[in-house]
């Protein structure tokens, strides 16, 4: 029921401009912003925490509640930067690395590849735990952005971009 | 009558008559068709509430459609008189087709899994037949089984006859029949216990009823009968059938099991739906399928046994039954040995020899009836009429381009190709030499010539709905021209009646043509579950593409079908090869992953032992644990089973490369080659045959081939610089690694080549960047060790190498095989350590 009511708020998670969104964080054309659940309860983390959340170390934001990572497909920026800064990978590490992990029983699997920021935005909203990335000037409306290291995107020693 | 017009039916002539009234053929003048029509016998419709009873069960039975099922068209009546106008048969009643003879095995099979399927979709839809017995029986001259007057028992209809259902018949007809000899007593012996006592009657009356037929039709026996009504009652009540083994030692035990469990006197004990009891006949038919390939017997097994009353010359003594249940003779011996070719018994006159009964395409689910249809039609053509003995199979173009049935266009193509390969007559072209077609716009005469072959298929598909459409067309290379071609549209859901419909008329014409044993092969289904059939197909789509997101995905989808069929062998078989591409692709230690190759091959094989694929992935497994004579033994009998199976022999080979059997290893990857003309991965193994055999420039020629083939496959690359490198051109190396490297997007073991080839062109400083780069990578994800040591081997840094070999050898580096012979160890070849680690694989 809660996910057919979150599926429900699309609508309302329509990607618009940046400043419209959130106009008190500071544009930053180049950065990649990392978008949450408002009910995820985190607002930050350092770097080295998100790695762990990203390697699939992390599974759990809250007890309750599991980490779904959302990942766009090869191809877009967006995964560009996150296998580069934080995952410190190739593209073929990368599937390695998961094929090992579940492979081992680490993870039950890999993280969920979207095929553009607007479903990236409406799987994040409608999946509770779900954490995606997304270009700083496209947040959706209704989204947590996660500030990394104490910075936010656009903030100097802000590490995606 | 004959001449007269009733309603709208043109009587034609009469069909026959007897207690259960007379049956005329008719016209049909609105719809033109040809019909029989029955009337009401004299002595109920007088009855106006049989009547009414009559009609109301009637329009029930009308409303079931199935193929085993004789159709009720109308009820109509010709002033009082009711009448039943119901599908017109050509072909005979079990009773009148088994007279004299009793069906081979098969035969047998074929015959009761259809009478089940036609009991459960009228059980499913709430209607008892009540009156199961042999004369209720039709077979078509198709072989497809039709129960007639379903339902009609429970209204008394055709009472005199078949008596029905004692609770809703007249007392004084029981009563007659229980102290009345002749033509009633056939009909009581079907009888269940419940329906004998006059219970109340549910579904599982006609199971035991079926049992009764099976036992019937196996023996030419009724296991529970007496000389009079009454004592035929009390052996139903009471008695205890002689065991059907004992009458017919030629058929499996779980033959008797089943038909046993059908005849339980209690109905709690006895099978609880005719569609338990088709799943256990199918599972018999598969798993006796495997039995006769793999022990091979002979044809005379398929042939009709004479019934054991007729006396007929040659006919078992075994075989012979007394006419009464307490005077029944056994056989001397209590364990019965099937017949050997010697004792098989004779074919009575004027019966001619039947090959394999009429095998049918009971999976279910639309692309396995496609295919088997598909299959079952190629093999006609080619083996008749084009003395065509080479074909290529396409892969289906997926017309709309629908990406939830683009496995399907693969998977189509990959199913037809493996059930025809079986047949020894016929050279089909594997899967991977024609994958590379896939979605292309191609002359089919073209690509037929490419692949040296005589005859091309091509096939399209569309997904309308739930139903599928599937065209077909088989062209003869020489000229370009369609041998046949053919347009199916298949409902998921509904598939086995159009395609039973059409087997039958394609498999009578086989047997023209294809042995028993070969008819067998094509039609044999390795799971009867359609869901678990197209997960099959995913997984293998997916490990066709032999990537590392594939083979993640095809582990998911074989692991799917094999929950949705733990007796799925083929989908265990795939696990096994997924997970051992896993060791291929080094995406872990083949530490960790080889024992899941083996658990699954050999959980494939407990499953089925005949099936070359897990042979052929157990041997892999053997391979890499350094188990020599256990790998050469599994690849041996893969290849015994299914010469054509293209993977035993390129594995095989790679085997024998490893061991410095080049000639042998030559010879299999020839063969393999054969079998997959346009294959990279064979030509990848013939270039490091020829490399591991100090033979450069053949295998820089092969290897160059492979890259030809498909210029995106960096396995071809890494084979090719490792040639050129031999060769001694380490620049054209380099250049090939980087290829890999791109094409990969960063594989690992590509980056590990081009260190390589960098040390051995002196650039030290750049190789040392990449050891590095390894390291670092090994601190996230499984770098090969082997690789490491090379690197270190060409820059002359010896003990570093072996301490990335001793870590490899920990790993099980499938590396480490082929120590014997790789020229990149040439260096360190006279180290004890080295002597010492080939000790320990067991190459000293």
């Amino acid at each position: 029921m809660r996910n057919q009511r979150n599926i429900s708020r699309r609508t309302f998670l329509a990607v618009v401009p940046f400043a419209l969104a959130a106009g008190n964080i500071p544009a930053a054309e180049n950065d990649i912003a990392i978008v949450v659940r408002p009910d995820v309860p985190v607002d930050n983390l350092t770097f080295a925490e998100l790695r762990r959340v990203m390697l699939g170390d992390r599974q759990f934001w809250a007890s309750n509640l599991k980490v779904t990572l959302l990942v766009r497909a090869p191809g877009a920026r967006e995964r560009e930067v996150v296998l580069k800064t934080i995952y410190q990978m190739s593209e073929a590490q990368f599937r390695q690395y998961w094929i090992a992990k579940v492979f081992r029983a680490e993870a039950a699997s890999g993280p969920r590849i979207v095929y553009s920021n607007e479903t990236a935005a409406e799987l994040t909203g409608a999946i509770p735990g779900a954490i995606a990335f997304v270009e700083a000037n496209q947040i959706p409306k209704g989204l947590k952005v996660l500030k990394i290291n104490g910075a936010r995107p656009g903030e100097k020693g802000y590490p995606l971009r | 009558m004959i001449g007269k017009t009733i309603s709208h039916y043109r009587i034609l002539s009469a069909l026959g008559s007897g207690g259960m009234g007379v049956v005329y053929l008719a016209e049909d003048l609105r719809l033109g068709r040809t019909v029989a029509v029955k009337f009401l016998p004299d002595t109920l419709a007088a009855d106006r509430l049989s009547i009414e009873r009559f009609q109301r069960e009637a329009r029930a039975v009308s409303s079931l459609n199935h193929p085993n099922i004789c159709t009720l068209y109308d009820i109509d009546r010709d002033g009082e008189l009711p009448f039943l106008v119901m599908e017109h048969l050509e072909g005979q009643t079990l009773k009148d087709k088994f007279h004299d003879v009793l069906p081979p095995f098969e035969e047998f099979l074929d015959l009761a899994i259809q009478i089940a399927d036609g009991l459960d979709a009228a059980h499913t839809k709430g209607i008892v037949h009540r009156d199961v017995k042999p004369a209720n029986i039709f077979v078509t001259t198709r072989g497809q089984i039709k129960i007639m007057d379903f339902g009609l028992a429970k209204v008394g209809f055709g009472i005199s006859d078949s008596t029905g259902n004692r609770s809703e018949a007249p007392t004084a007809a029981i009563d007659a029949m229980l102290t009345s000899p002749g033509s009633t007593m056939g009909t009581v012996a079907y009888m269940s216990p419940e329906q004998a006592r006059g219970e109340e009657l549910d579904a599982r009356t006609d199971l035991f009823s079926f049992g009764d037929v099976m036992y019937e039709i196996l023996t030419g026996k009724s296991p529970f009968h007496g000389n009079t009504v009454a004592l035929t009652f009390v052996s139903i009540l009471t008695g205890t059938a002689v065991g059907l083994r004992q009458l017919r030692p030629d058929v499996p035990e779980e033959v008797e099991r089943i038909v046993s469990k059908a005849l339980e006197k209690s109905r709690e004990m006895r099978y609880q739906s005719a569609a338990e009891v088709r799943a256990d006949l199918k599972r018999l038919r598969r798993d006796s399928s495997a039995t006769r390939i793999a022990s091979d017997v002979s044809v005379s097994q398929t042939a009709p046994i004479a019934r054991p009353d007729t006396g007929s010359a040659g006919t078992p003594s075994a075989r012979r039954v007394s006419g009464s249940a307490s005077n029944q003779t056994v056989p001397a011996s209590s364990s019965p040995a099937p017949p050997s070719a010697s004792s098989a018994p004779s074919v009575p006159s004027g019966e001619a020899p039947r090959a394999l009964g009429r095998s049918r395409f009971a999976l279910a689910g639309a692309i396995v009836g496609a295919l088997a249809l598909l299959s079952v039609v190629l093999a006609f053509w080619l083996l008749r009429d084009t003395g065509g003995d080479s074909l290529a199979v396409l892969p289906f173009v997926n017309v709309a381009a629908d990406p939830s049935i683009e496995y399907l266009s693969d998977g189509l193509s990959e199913s037809i190709i493996n059930n025809l390969s079986q047949l020894p007559k016929l050279s089909v072209r594997s899967f991977s030499s024609v994958a590379r077609y896939r979605g292309k716009d191609l002359n089919p005469a073209a690509a037929g010539k490419e692949l040296s072959v005589k005859t091309v298929l091509t096939g399209r598909l569309v997904k309308r709905g739930d139903e599928f459409a599937i065209s077909a067309e088989l062209i003869d290379v020489r000229n370009d021209r369609q041998i046949w071609g053919a347009k199916y549209t298949r409902k998921v859901s509904d598939m086995m009646t159009i395609q039973d419909q059409i087997s039958g008329e394609i498999s009578d014409k086989l047997q023209m043509r294809l042995s028993g044993e070969e008819k067998q092969r094509l039609t044999r289904h390795a799971t009867e579950n359609t869901e678990a059939y197209q997960l099959y197909l995913q997984g293998r789509y997916f490990w066709n593409k032999r990537t590392l997101e594939g083979v993640q995905q095809s582990i998911d989808f074989f692991q799917q079908a094999i929950q949705k069929d733990a007796r799925y062998a083929l989908a265990y078989a795939g696990e096994a090869d997924a997970y051992a591409l896993m060791v291929d692709l080094n995406v872990l230690p083949a530490r960790e992953v080889t024992p899941k190759v083996k658990a699954a091959a050999t959980k494939a094989l407990e499953l089925d032992d005949s099936l070359s694929e897990a042979h052929t992935s157990l041997g892999f497994a053997k391979f890499r644990e350094w188990d020599w004579s256990g790998a050469e033994q599994e690849f041996k009998r893969a290849i015994s089973l299914n010469g054509a199976y293209w993977p035993a022999h390129a594995w095989y080979g790679e085997y024998l490369t490893a061991l410095g059997r080049f000639d042998e290893a030559q010879a299999e990857l020839s063969r393999a080659g054969e079998l997959s003309p346009m294959s990279p991965a064979v030509s990848v193994s013939q270039g490091y045959r020829a490399y591991y055999a100090r033979k450069a420039a053949l295998a820089a020629e092969q290897c160059q081939k492979a890259a030809a083939m498909e210029a995106s496959f960096a396995p071809a690359h890494i084979c090719l610089g490792r040639a050129y490198l031999q060769k001694g051109s380490p620049a054209e190396a380099n250049t090939e690694f980087r290829k890999a490297l791109q094409l990969s997007d960063g594989d690992t073991n590509d980056l590990a080549a081009l260190g390589l080839g960098l040390a051995l062109s002196h650039e030290s400083a750049e190789a040392r960047k990449i050891l590095d780069q390894l390291k670092e990578r090994a601190q996230q994800t499984y770098v090969q060790p082997m690789w490491v040591a090379v690197i270190h081997v060409a820059l002359g840094e010896t003990d570093q190498a072996f301490d990335w070999m001793k870590k490899g050898y920990e790993d099980q580096s499938p590396w480490l095989a082929y120590l014997k012979v790789d020229p990149l160890f040439d260096g360190v070849r006279q180290d004890t350590r080295f002597t010492a680690m080939l000790r320990r694989v067991g190459l000293d």
